[in-house]
């Protein structure tokens, strides 16, 4: 009995010192999301900047967002977002499991070769082929169009590998007793391993969404007319060459923020699985 | 069915080719222009120039493109090395001087050699590289002080420093009485050149800042240091100025007269307090001023249109209108000399006063960045070795002997 007590009191300490972990983390993680979004709710007359911080406003308003909204064309710079997330999270979706799953299911020569190829370029940092980039599609003729900030990340090595790794997970039975039945191989692709890995597929479409919401940079440099702009660049603009308005940045960053955490919330589910299923197949 | 489609095919050819046509006919000379995070604020404003600009000059048609300041560097970087520079462009002094130096930008030493006289000498200044002036100066700031009142009275002053000796002497009184701090050191590049230590030689050929002068500062910084006057998180450049400011943290920060609205922002009751005041002008009685300028791409196909433009914009009439939208200063003698700039004399608020202050520095000011290419490295090579003074007892001496020999090395 004494030593049973033992036991769960030493597994109670455990525990406690987990959740005590745990705990900071979440608060570390979430103050400065709070911090923005109590600041953009604060009124002219409060103290932003105070130590300790206030994290309750003392006169709520919804002002800044009323500012930001009819300052900037907030629902134009959403529908630029939107139509750049669908592209780049469609494309880079069928695109990498359509060459992933030759260099997963099927010999061929140089297939190793093949995929080491693809693998490295994952070991060039994006700086530096940013102007290469740049140039090429100046040479197309793309600079300034939506493509231009499609294509160059439409396919990438990292889905590649992840979708690999998914359709290599798939037990040979399965394959083997399609072909009896029938299949041929754009059947076998479509109909029987695409559906197999829907979770892995769930998870790289939202850190795609996540990577082409967040974009900032590339879209900057190929749009050329302020019209284009998504989310992320046109808020940007919040940020005025002589006075920035940090009530209005903050009531910015969570207007660009609400989409993302709303996809999160709905894919959570996936997003956990996918992630599990990828870990344990590696 | 085949009659059909071809017939298609011929109707959609017809209507590109009318397109193509139509284009042709309207494609008079177009430039592009770039300016540095003005949009949303200046739209009716950079608008308003570029339709009077199209309207005095009928066949040039103006694109204007508004670039966030952080990222202004790989914009146009990127742009250069793909030849997709805009005709004209807003730069600031450092990243101006980089383009200059390698050839992008039109001489305008002789492209407006006709209006030159027409700006602050030593504001036109701010352009030059290697004896080549790359741009014509647009807006400009020049710092001066905010400073709390409260918290001079608390410490027993009655008014702001106006020496440098005075400066630390009150900074002493402030940190030993209430634990706030006075003078900080941010950009000694900025400091140095203020008691007559240039960086560089006047020719941009060697280094000067090895000077007996020099050294007494980086031997009294280092005095100050050790008494605890300067603060460690300004001087790593881990917080802000204006933050601790609106924190009274400091006592006076000096900074342009258009960021006092941000401590409005941040501490309503803080900016109640607080007045303006000259900054402190040092042996040599000069200012630093922050020139933004509007430079011609050398390889712009219009240059002729984008040269006009540039002058355009920078002119007295449109230089006045846009300082009287925001805490901005022109670079035309002309347009500073409007009655717009004294209003403020009397005014008890401190941006209101601090724009008449500004516009009265406005004699002393000079750019006091180094005029050649390498200047962003040059400064972090003289901010390294005083934080090593201060921070790591390097002997004085030897980081004046360090600072030249690398200066030197990029000359």
């Amino acid at each position: 009995m004494a030593r049973k007590n033992k036991i769960s009191r030493r597994r109670l300490v455990h525990t406690i010192f987990v959740y005590l972990c745990l705990t900071l983390l979440a608060f570390f993680t979430v103050i400065p999301f709070v911090w923005t979004l109590s600041t953009s709710l604060k009124g002219p007359n409060e103290t932003l900047y105070s130590f300790p911080p206030k994290f309750i406003p003392q006169n709520p308003t919804l002002n800044s967002y009323k500012v930001v909204w009819t300052t900037l064309p907030i629902p134009r710079y959403f529908f630029n977002s939107v139509i750049l997330a669908i592209f780049q999270v469609s494309l880079p979706v069928i695109l990498c499991s359509l060459a992933a799953f030759p260099l997963a299911r099927m010999n061929f020569k140089g297939k190793n070769f093949v995929f080491m190829v693809i693998m490295a370029t994952m070991m060039i940092p994006g700086d530096i082929t940013m102007i290469p980039i740049y140039i090429i599609l100046t040479k197309l003729g793309l600079l300034g169009s939506r493509l231009g900030v499609i294509l160059p990340s439409a396919a990438g090595a990292f889905g590649i590998f992840l979708m690999r790794q998914a359709f290599m997970g798939i037990p040979k039975e399965i394959e083997d007793s399609a072909f009896i039945d029938g299949t041929n191989t754009w059947q076998m692709w479509r109909y029987i391993m695409f559906p197999m890995v829907k979770p892995n597929i769930a998870t790289f479409s939202i850190l795609r969404f996540i990577n082409s919401w967040n974009a900032f940079l590339w879209p900057l440099l190929v749009f050329t007319d302020p019209k284009m702009y998504p989310l992320t660049v046109g808020l940007y603009n919040l940020r005025g060459a002589f006075v920035t308005n940090t009530r209005l940045v903050a009531a910015g960053t969570i207007i660009a923020l609400i989409p993302i955490m709303v996809i999160f919330v709905v894919f959570q589910r996936y997003f956990i699985q996918g992630a599990y299923s990828s870990a344990v197949k590696g | 069915m085949l009659r059909k489609k071809l017939s298609l095919i011929v109707l959609a050819l017809m209507l590109t080719l009318s397109f193509a046509f139509v284009g042709s006919v309207q494609a008079a000379t177009e430039i592009t222009f770039w300016t540095l995070s003005l949009s949303p604020t200046f739209d009716d404003y950079i608008n308003g120039v570029i339709a009077a600009f199209e309207a005095e000059n009928p066949g040039i048609k103006v694109n204007w493109q508004d670039i966030p300041h952080a990222v202004a560097e790989q914009r146009t970087l990127t742009a250069a090395a793909a030849n997709q520079l805009p005709d004209v462009m807003n730069l600031n002094t450092n990243f101006l001087k980089k383009l200059g130096a390698l050839g992008a930008l039109v001489d305008m030493d002789t492209a407006a050699a006709d209006v030159k006289d027409h700006y602050f000498p030593g504001i036109w200044k701010a352009g030059e590289v290697n004896g080549v002036t790359y741009a014509l100066p647009w807006y400009i700031t020049n710092s001066l002080m905010i400073y709390n009142k409260d918290l001079l009275a608390k410490a027993g002053f009655d008014g702001p420093p106006t020496t440098m000796e005075e400066s630390w002497e009150m900074s002493r009184v402030l940190y030993n009485k209430l634990g706030v701090y006075g003078n900080i050191i941010t950009s000694i590049h900025l400091q140095l050149p203020k008691e007559g230590v240039y960086l560089v030689s006047p020719d941009g050929k060697s280094a000067a800042i090895n000077t007996p002068k020099a050294l007494e500062m980086f031997r009294n910084y280092k005095k100050y240091y050790d008494e605890g006057l300067i603060p460690d998180e300004l001087l790593l450049g881990q917080a802000k100025g204006i933050e601790w400011y609106a924190q009274e943290r400091i006592a006076w920060f000096v900074t342009g007269p258009q960021l006092f609205r941000q401590v409005l922002d941040m501490a309503p009751d803080v900016y109640h307090k607080s007045s303006a005041a000259f900054d402190v002008l040092g042996s040599e009685e000069v200012v630093n001023v922050a020139v933004m300028n509007i430079a011609v791409a050398s390889t712009s196909k219009n240059q002729d249109a984008a040269v006009k433009f540039a002058k355009f914009m920078t002119n007295a009439e449109n230089q006045l209108a846009f300082s009287k939208l925001t805490a901005i200063l022109p670079s035309v003698i002309e347009a500073a000399n409007d009655e717009y700039f004294t209003a403020g004399k009397d005014s008890t608020d401190a941006a209101e006063l601090g724009h008449y202050i500004a516009a009265q520095q406005l004699q002393y000011s000079t750019d006091l960045y180094a005029p050649v290419e390498n200047v962003t490295r040059i400064n972090r090579i003289v901010n390294d070795e005083i934080k090593r003074v201060l921070l790591e007892d390097k002997d004085p001496a030897e980081a004046l002997r360090d600072a030249e020999r690398l200066i030197n090395e990029l000359l």
